[in-house]
């Protein structure tokens, strides 16, 4: 029996971004979110380990009840238990508060085994959410997990660095975030989504969690790079087109001549 | 990377008249405590305990928070490798303090001895400018972002070993791989040919391929070549979801130009883009534009090259 927690958030499909090259922001209307790509790996492996060795998957996500695709989406793949955490602005929290109010929130559910994040989220992807948290629940944590195995109180994790590949051996409670080379997260299928349909979403306030939070990053401004290019048309026949081009590259120096 | 660190550090110290320490963690670093207390640093701490030996996050944020505690830095930066991320997020919580990550621009507000930071976020589609409002500032910064500290002649830092009482970490590393390099390199390629959607065939790769031989370049590509059709693997994808590139010059054949591509490829010097749409949006992010059919230029452009070198060997 393993108890995990998962945490989720719920960020924007970048896939889906433009932006607006006169305010160099982004355009976000129409725009569908989802839950962030590395944290859906870690519902997919709090699952498989379910399967495996029975107990339970709770996700835990900050943001306005109402509005939870996330929680819904962690439902239909076949968590247990989602809850939302409302009451606090989102845009406005760091990894720090939101880290501080996870914690809050996860003792608040009670007893656990894993707790699973995303090794990152795919909007600002800082990674600190993580880590931050594991300190926070003064248990261990295991960045990067590509494979996790659970036996008896104690998982082996094969975990990828930049240099080299480290297997580690852990006792749980532990905490283990995740990539998109963990496993590949399952599609909800019709009969999944109405089974899920059951279930409600929970729900917690930040601020009745007992626990302050404060922030300490704050964004001055947040602004498309403008790369200023010439943007100039090489016009006439192909040929001609081909070797004007060819000569100034090499008078450029990008090409050796 | 630490004597990249040392080189930025070095230049904030110096602009707030603040000294600048080296923190070394670890088991036998003396000959790297020596390197850096003659390549810039004021005072090198050298930390060396048994619970340091496997570089795992819970001691090294122990070491770090204690010893911030005790020294009251106004500013901490960390290596931005995967391990150092994960120290610095687990030591800013036990510092109850902020971590801006993957500083690549780092300027400092003197007047509030703040550091001002940019940092990619939404997969590089933006830069974001951030401060942390509490003490110590914390940055990660990632490799080769910053020029390496020189030694310094005739001065020299002040070596100071420092015991701290660590909890041996409860993690046991079982085994450690290191890994083979791979051979593509597109983030070091100074020449790439690039396709897109406008190639119609897998086949077709091969004009492309043809000219980044010429120009001594790699082949990369947009998303729908490498996520959907899968016609070149993922290492050779440039963009949000691939790679972030910086080569002297980057050619787009056939590609659209979404941002999520041009996000991939802003680091390029020189962009020549080749669309036969003469709407692309790749031509607003491009430095020449030729608007026209790629299986007729890209050839031809392979020839001239050839040409051009030809001609001036033998004159």
């Amino acid at each position: 029996m393993v108890r995990t927690v998962v945490c989720a958030k719920q960020v924007f499909d970048l896939e889906g971004l433009k932006v607006d090259p006169k305010a160099r922001s982004l355009i976000t209307e129409r725009v569908e979110r989802k839950i962030s790509d590395f944290d859906k790996n870690a519902l997919e492996e709090a699952l498989r380990i379910r399967e495996k060795h029975g107990g339970s998957v709770v996700v835990v996500t900050l943001g306005p009840p109402t509005a939870s695709v996330a929680a819904k989406e962690a439902l239909n793949m076949g968590a247990d238990e989602a809850y939302v955490i409302g009451g606090v602005d989102v845009e406005q929290l760091d990894s720090r508060a939101t880290s501080d109010i996870l914690a809050a929130a996860i003792r608040r559910i009670g007893e656990f085994d894993l707790v699973i994040c995303g090794d990152a989220s795919i909007d600002m992807y800082s990674g600190q959410v993580g880590p931050r948290l594991a300190e926070k629940l003064g248990i261990p944590q295991v960045s990067h997990a590509k494979k996790v195995t659970v036996n008896g109180g104690v998982v082996t994790v094969e975990r990828d660095l930049e240099e080299a590949d480290e297997t580690v051996e852990v006792p749980m409670p532990v905490l283990l975030t995740v990539t998109k080379e963990t496993n590949e997260p399952r599609i909800p299928t019709i009969t999944m989504i109405i089974k899920a349909s059951k279930k409600t979403i929970k729900t917690m306030d930040a601020g009745e969690l007992g626990a302050p939070f404060a922030t300490s990053v704050k964004v001055l401004k947040a602004l498309a790079p403008m790369t200023k290019r010439r943007t100039e048309t090489v016009e006439g026949e192909p040929a001609v087109i081909a070797e004007s081009l060819a000569r100034q590259l090499i008078r450029e120096g990008v090409v050796d001549g | 990377m630490t004597l990249e660190l040392l080189g930025k550090g070095r230049e904030l110290a110096d602009s707030l008249g603040a000294s600048l320490c080296a923190l070394v963690l670890g088991a036998g670093l003396e000959p790297e405590a020596n390197t850096f207390a003659s390549h810039g640093a004021d005072k090198v701490f050298l930390v060396e305990n048994q619970a340091l030996r496997n570089t795992l996050p819970e001691p090294f944020a122990e070491a770090i928070g204690k010893l911030a505690s005790q020294h009251g830095p106004e500013i901490l930066l960390i290596g931005g490798t995967r391990r150092g991320r994960d120290i610095a997020a687990r030591a800013a919580a036990r510092l109850e303090t902020g971590v801006i990550t993957d500083c690549v621009a780092m300027v400092l507000d003197e007047e509030k001895r703040s550091l001002v930071a940019d940092r990619p976020s939404y997969g590089g589609i933006l830069v974001s400018t951030e401060v942390c409002t509490t003490r110590p500032q914390i940055a990660t910064v990632p490799p080769r972002a910053f020029e390496r500290a020189s030694p310094r002649q005739g001065q020299r830092g002040e070596i100071v070993r420092i015991d701290v009482e660590l909890t041996p970490p409860k993690t046991r590393v079982v085994q450690v791989t290191p890994k083979e390099v791979k051979g593509v390199g597109l983030e070091d390629a100074s020449v790439i040919v690039s396709a897109g959607r406008g190639v119609a065939k897998k086949e077709d790769l091969r004009i492309l391929q043809e000219l980044a031989n010429v120009l001594g370049g790699e082949l990369g590509c947009s998303s729908p070549l490498a996520e959907d059709l899968k016609w070149l693997p993922l290492e050779r994808l440039v963009g949000l979801t691939g790679r972030k590139v910086k080569p002297k010059l980057y050619v787009a054949c056939g590609i659209s130009g979404q941002v999520q591509h041009i996000t991939g490829m802003r680091g390029a010097r020189t962009v020549v883009a080749i669309n036969s749409d003469p709407e692309a949006p790749i031509f607003q992010q491009s430095d020449y534009c030729v608007k026209g059919d790629l299986y007729e230029i890209v050839p031809l452009l392979t020839e001239a090259f050839r040409k051009i070198r030809q001609g001036s060997v033998t004159s």
